[in-house]
């Protein structure tokens, strides 16, 4: 395609890119124990949540960054970024929330008030680190269904905390795990109790504000026997010229019966051409298929962040249980994405199924890492995956790393890769019927992954094809 | 000796290299291609260091290397002893260099007409460690053949080999190993560096049958037009781990790959298939294709297998690898018993259904029932 | 007669080689063009140099269409100006749903002619009378644009965008290639439908049959990049007897 358009529309800046300007409250930058009981403080936190705090900070003191992944960035000074960043007050309702703030939402397309309301989402969106606003707790809280924050869950719901948190994702499990353990700032809890379908789709927005702060999430979800939770997760982030790291935890657990289903959109600021400016997003979310016939479902839409390092991944624990992961990753500009899963098959019969598009684009680098591990207990085991990656542009590149590892006669993996371009062809044919270039391009990459596209609930699939588009706007000609 | 505490301060002579190894660092279990393999145990154990020194060579019909000696070579072979070669800069191994380091010579042979050769590597010492290597230059145009057996009767040891093979433009070579090795405790790293110029070829069978723990680990470049094919296959039974490792590079346009791998496995044995197919961005219009299919004849056989693609360059005309691991068709095993074939004969019959493609690409028959011998005589 | 499109010492390149060396040939609006000749005589580069074909670069001459030199417009605005071509090979594109891109195609042709986008229900019952007329398979809009159709079938879905975007201008690229006659029938005789008397047709075919259902106006013998003959279908009859080597050398 047209060289001199792709790089006149690599120039369309950043549409997300604007800093809120709210006074924060903040710690001063680097991380010791002083750092950690003061985050604690901050939270009111009981004791043992400190303790654990601590022990997830002296156990990542002894370990290593990880480079094992297919990116490379400069060295991270753990000491140079701030723990702890809060506003200043906290809010009860929606009408004391900081008008800049709902204006900046807006301009994000995240409709806190009544259009969320009217669509049925429940939202609680994390500023920064602490929740803003809980919206629907008291619909829910009929059905039982707890949606707070992890903050509130620590103190109003120990008994599941402690029964749960690190069950999934131990707090010693890699780097970037253990120091989220240690430093977490606030994230969403949510529990369903036996046999409720929750009736609506909750939703959290991220967004990275304060300078220089890291950002830590954790989140939480419990669906207790015969639930049902589809839960949507959807960052953005300002623009700014220093990197910034994030390192969120997710723990899903879904007991026998259960189904959870959990959708991400990523569009965290990638960087300029150069990288400048990127967010890091190491992230470890994995859920647990714990009883018989569960089900967990990873969807993610990934379009930010300059370097993304993330598999969420199942572990089949429970007979019959079910494991998905359907993913779209582009990068563009000079994003690394080294992006995966890894489906852990324990129980019998077990099923998973992988469905990767990777896009790559300028000079983004996309890798695909997944691990599909079969154990010898797993007797009728069946994994599928598929990973397709379609390059745009000769600067990028399309890596596929699989990891397929089976210890089990009576069990099956099959997986199939392919990589691609655009072909003049298909570019040509649409132009031929009157649909300017970009829209065809625009048009064959959603054909590319529509497979995906069409796992995300509804709402979400719509933002998700306009975030797709702006994009490409960007990357292609 | 033991290898893991190689002392490198003593082959200042070989400088290059010795920069080259601690840039690398010494294999761990946390290396790639030796993450499913337990590098560990085998490095750390003591043995008697053997460094192979050349010696007379009887005239026979074949190549025959007993102890990374070379005892026995056709009339009309040009052999050299070269106590320091060329090696290539960018292996992935860090086993290519130590196994360099070590060697006193390289055996290095030049191909300057068509030719086969046989080689028969003999290992016959006691808890020894052997490093040898074997280098040969095929000349522009050429043609040639190896055949590689192996004949191991010794125990408690580990050898590295390994070939350095430098193809000149348009030459064609085919390299078919038929690797058996039926001890225990015994340990085989293969380190390969493969080099194919311009419209040459590069065409690979290996065949891997056996108890023991070996590794071969090839670099093959790739250079404009050049072709490589490829084809494995893996019987591993009892303890054994069986495993091949590749970085295959396409560094010029228009070049193919191929690569077959089909990996049968038993009882605890042990199968990894790791290649990584690399497409640099001048290397346009490159096409790949891997694929990889395993059976696994009971539980607790393990099968790691890793087809992985790194491209560069949005213009390729193909590239796709797929994978497979799973057990024998139940159906077509039952139909094959209600016609009154027995089980064992039926599955037999499967699994050399399964290897067949191979066989019919290696177009050797008599390969194919000494093949067939030797599984039988193995099951 | 009124010329829709003038071509003047038309000279074009595909890989640096001169395909097209100089030709002249004029369209007429509402006439039926035959262009005909051997393999290599650059017939579909001649229609890949109308529509725009990235491939083709040209490197001297013109296409005047509707009296503007259309050698600088993107292939997009030249479909939007009413250019439509059947391709010979149909390309596949996987998730593309077949009706979301003619809808998409359509709605770029109306905003370009100022009229308002047609909306999903609307487009479909569009779509349904179509089909219907054409004798397709109705559960073919809901599959990806050409993937898994037959031979058969992309052309049927060729000629169904034509009846749907109705273009001016239409170039049919051996559209007879690979069809069976009750196919070729069905394409005629949805091409005959549409010859009001405005539209042009170029057919580029190599076999005589598809003319005797849809009768040419013109005929015109194309060799070595150059138009060596223009005439009426007594041209084909004389190709048939004797072959090309009847126009002689030009």
């Amino acid at each position: 395609m047209g060289m001199e358009k792709v790089e006149k529309l690599i120039n369309s800046d950043y549409e997300l890119g604007f800093e809120i300007d709210i006074e924060e409250e903040k710690a001063p930058p680097g991380l010791s124990e002083e750092t950690i009981k003061f985050i604690s403080r901050k939270k009111n936190e009981p004791e043992w949540m400190l303790e654990l705090r601590l022990k997830a900070f002296h156990a990542w003191q002894k370990m290593e960054e990880p480079h094992w992944a297919k990116v490379t960035y400069p060295p991270i000074d753990y000491q140079s970024i701030s723990y702890w960043a809060a506003p200043k007050k906290a809010l009860e309702s929606l009408d004391e929330v900081d008008p800049e703030i709902l204006r900046a939402y807006e301009k994000l397309g995240i409709p806190l008030e009544e259009q969320k309301a009217l669509a049925g989402v429940a939202v609680d969106a994390v500023l920064d680190s602490v929740s803003v606003k809980t919206t629907f707790v008291e619909e829910l809280k009929k059905l039982g269904i707890i949606f707070c924050s992890i903050s509130e869950a620590i103190r109003d719901y120990p008994e599941l905390i402690k029964k749960y948190m690190f069950s999934v994702v131990p707090m010693t499990d890699n780097f970037f795990a253990a120091l989220n353990s240690a430093v977490f700032s606030d994230g969403t809890f949510v529990y369903v109790p036996k046999g409720v379908k929750c009736p609506m789709e909750l939703s959290t927005y991220f967004r990275i504000n304060a300078q220089n702060t890291g950002q830590f999430e954790r989140t939480l979800i419990i669906a207790d026997e015969g639930s049902y939770v589809s839960y949507n997760e959807g960052c953005s982030a300002p623009s700014r010229d220093e990197n910034q790291l994030h390192a969120a935890v997710v723990e899903l657990i879904a007991h026998k019966d259960a189904h959870i289903n959990y959708s991400t959109i990523q569009n965290w600021y990638p960087g300029d051409i150069e990288g400048r400016g990127g967010i890091y997003n190491f992230v470890t979310k994995r859920g647990l298929c714990e009883g018989e016939n569960s089900k967990i479902t990873w969807t993610q839409v990934e379009t930010g962040s300059l370097i993304t390092w993330k598999y969420p991944s199942c572990i089949l624990k429970g007979d019959n249980s079910v494991g998905e992961f359907y993913s779209v990753a582009i990068t563009r500009l000079a994003q690394q994405a080294d992006t995966g899963t890894k489906m852990i098959h324990i129980g019998k019969n077990t099923r998973s199924l992988i469905v990767s598009k990777g896009i790559s684009a300028q000079k983004g680098q996309n890798t695909y890492r997944g691990l599909v591990k079969i154990h010898e207990s797993a007797v009728g085991a069946k994994n599928f995956s598929e990973c397709d990656s379609l390059l745009i542009g000769d600067r990028c590149g399309a890596h596929t790393f699989p990891y397929l590892e089976s210890k089990c006669a009576n069990a099956q993996i099959e997986h199939e890769a392919t990589t691609s371009k655009i072909s003049e062809e298909q570019l040509f044919y649409l132009r031929q019927r009157g649909i300017s270039e970009e829209d065809a391009v625009s048009m064959i990459v959603h054909g590319f992954c529509k497979d995906v596209l069409s796992k995300l609930p509804m709402e979400f699939a719509v933002e998700a094809k306009a975030l797709l588009d702006l994009t490409l706007e960007g990357a292609v000609g | 000796m033991k290898p893991i505490a190689l002392n490198l301060d003593a082959y200042s002579h070989k400088k290059a290299i010795v920069q080259k190894l601690r840039s690398m660092g010494m294999p761990t279990p946390k290396t790639e291609h030796y993450r499913y393999f337990g590098i560990k145990p085998i490095l750390e154990r003591d043995y008697t260091f053997l460094p192979p020194e050349p010696g007379a060579i009887e005239p026979g019909d074949h190549l025959e290397i007993v102890d990374g000696r070379v005892a026995q070579a056709p009339k009309g072979l040009y052999i050299e002893h070269l106590p320091q070669v060329r090696v290539d800069d960018s292996h992935y191994d860090q086993i290519y260099y130590i196994s360099h380091l070590l060697a006193p010579a390289t055996i290095q042979i030049e191909i300057e007409e068509d030719m086969e050769l046989p080689i028969t590597h003999k290992f016959t010492q006691n808890g020894a460690f052997i490093p040898y290597r074997i280098k040969f230059l095929v000349h522009e145009g050429v043609k040639f053949k190896i055949k590689e057996e192996m004949v191991v009767v010794s125990e408690g040891s580990l050898y590295f080999y390994g070939y350095d093979i430098q193809i000149a433009p348009k030459g064609e070579v085919r390299l078919v190993s038929n690797r058996v090795t039926n001890i225990e405790d015994f340990a085989l790293f293969g380190s390969h560096s493969i080099e194919v110029g311009k419209e040459a070829t590069f065409t690979l069978f290996t065949f891997d049958l056996g108890n023991a723990k070996t590794i071969h680990n090839y670099h093959t470049i790739l250079h404009e037009r050049a072709s490589h094919e490829a084809n494995h296959v893996i019987f591993a039974k009892r303890q054994a781990r069986l495993g091949n490792t590749f970085h295959i590079e396409h560094r010029g346009k228009e070049a193919t790959t191929t690569q077959r791998s089909r990996n049968i496995l038993k009882d605890r044995g042990r199968g990894i298939f790791d290649g990584l197919l690399i497409v640099k961005n001048p290397a346009k219009f490159a096409s790949i294709t891997q694929s990889s299919k395993t059976i696994l004849l009971n539980d607790g056989a393990y099968m790691v297998s890793k087809p992985q693609m790194e491209i560069y360059t949005e213009y390729i005309t193909q590239a796709s690898h797929g994978s497979t691991t799973g057990h024998l068709d139940e159906e077509a095993l039952f139909y094959l018993r209600q016609r009154g074939i027995a089980l064992e004969e039926a599955k037999e019959m499967l699994v050399l259904s399964f290897l067949e493609e191979i066989f019919t690409r290696l177009g050797d028959e008599e390969l194919r029932r000494e093949f067939i011998a030797i599984y039988e005589e193995r099951q | 007669m009124k010329k829709i499109m003038e071509i003047k010492d038309l000279h074009a390149s595909i890989n640096n080689k001169e395909i097209l060396k100089g030709i002249d040939l004029d369209l007429y609006e509402g006439k039926v063009h035959a262009i005909m000749g051997p393999n290599g005589a650059g017939k579909s580069t001649l229609s890949k140099t109308i529509v725009g074909h990235p491939d083709v670069e040209v490197t001297q001459g013109e296409i005047l269409y509707k009296g503007k030199n259309i050698i600088d417009m993107e292939p997009e605005e030249r479909a939007l100006e009413g250019i439509f071509m059947a391709f010979q090979h149909p390309v596949e594109i996987p998730g593309v749903n077949n009706a979301y891109f003619l809808r998409t195609a359509l709605n770029a042709k109306r905003k370009h002619l100022g009229l308002p986008p047609l909306n999903a229900a609307e487009f479909l019952r569009l779509l349904k009378a179509k089909l219907k007329e054409l004798g397709m398979k109705e559960e073919m809009i809901h599959r990806s644009l050409n993937e898994g159709f037959s031979g058969g079938e992309k052309k049927l879905n060729e000629i169904l965008q034509m009846e749907i975007l109705e273009p001016d201008f239409v170039i049919l690229d051996e559209i007879d290639s690979g069809l069976d006659i009750d196919a070729l029938k069905r394409v005629s005789d949805a091409v005959n439908k549409m010859r009001d008397g405005k539209r042009t047709f170029m057919i580029i075919t190599h076999y005589r049959k598809i003319l005797d259902y849809i009768e040419p106006d013109f005929v015109h013998i194309l060799k070595d990049g150059k138009v060596l003959k223009t005439g009426g279908i007594e041209l084909v009859d004389a190709l048939e007897r004797e072959g090309y080597k009847v126009f002689g050398e030009s």
